[in-house]
């Protein structure tokens, strides 16, 4: 299993949609830094759309730091530092796209 | 063309990531301070710099919001966004935290015509 950390809007399309197709079954993906806006409602369907089983989180901070905390997608885990940390650590690898 | 100098400052990138958006403001206040009249257009990714409710404590920096919030007691008012990118990221002027005129992406050229100079950050 691993996880993937994005941190670039969703603007950046080409860069979405290599780590979707670099994703396994399974892998996680974490959003953080400016990759939090791919939570929102209009933003979320594009990162969805894969039949991988991909589980979604994204960073607390920088949620609250942009102002969306009741803008984020409920599909999405929202975590706090010590719980990346938690994930990175019992992924296999950790892959991130930028 | 007149000889009136007036500075078109259009963003477009996303607020904490980079700091493009604190080096844009600086440049709209250095703009009202020297009375230069200045034009804001926030299109793009940099329509997030305008949502309210943020804390940018949360990564360390100043609520780039709360610094955009004071443009008007600095006399700038002419702020614009794009209605097309606003709708695109499911957002209302009701999200934003100053009043905004919206316009559609196709009336950026003719911005760009009512002002001598364009600063793109």
């Amino acid at each position: 299993m691993n996880l993937h950390i994005l941190n670039k809007t969703p603007q950046y399309t080409d860069l979405l949609q290599r780590m979707l197709n670099a994703s396994s079954v399974g892998d996680l993906i974490i959003l953080i830094e400016d990759g939090v806006y791919h939570g929102l409602d209009a933003h979320f369907p594009r990162l969805e759309a894969h039949s991988k089983e991909l589980k979604v989180f994204a960073l607390e901070n920088d949620i609250a730091a942009r102002g969306l905390n009741d803008k984020m997608s409920i599909s999405i885990d929202i975590v706090s530092y010590q719980q990346f940390v938690q994930l990175s650590a019992k992924a296999d690898k950790t892959v991130s796209w930028f | 063309m007149s000889d009136q100098k007036s500075v078109l400052v259009v963003n477009q990138k996303a607020p904490y990531g980079s700091s493009l958006a604190r080096e844009a403001l600086d440049v709209v206040l250095t703009c009202s301070i020297f009375d230069l009249p200045v034009t804001l257009l926030f299109t793009g990714d940099s329509i997030f710099q305008l949502i309210k409710g943020q804390s940018g404590s949360e990564v360390g920096q100043k609520s780039l919001d709360s610094m955009l919030s004071a443009l008007p007691m600095y006399d700038v008012e002419n702020i614009y966004v794009t209605s097309d990118d606003l709708a695109k990221h499911g957002l209302t002027p009701d999200d934003l935290v100053l009043p905004v005129k919206s316009i559609p992406s196709e009336q950026i050229a003719g911005l760009i015509k009512q002002h001598s100079t364009v600063l793109t950050f």
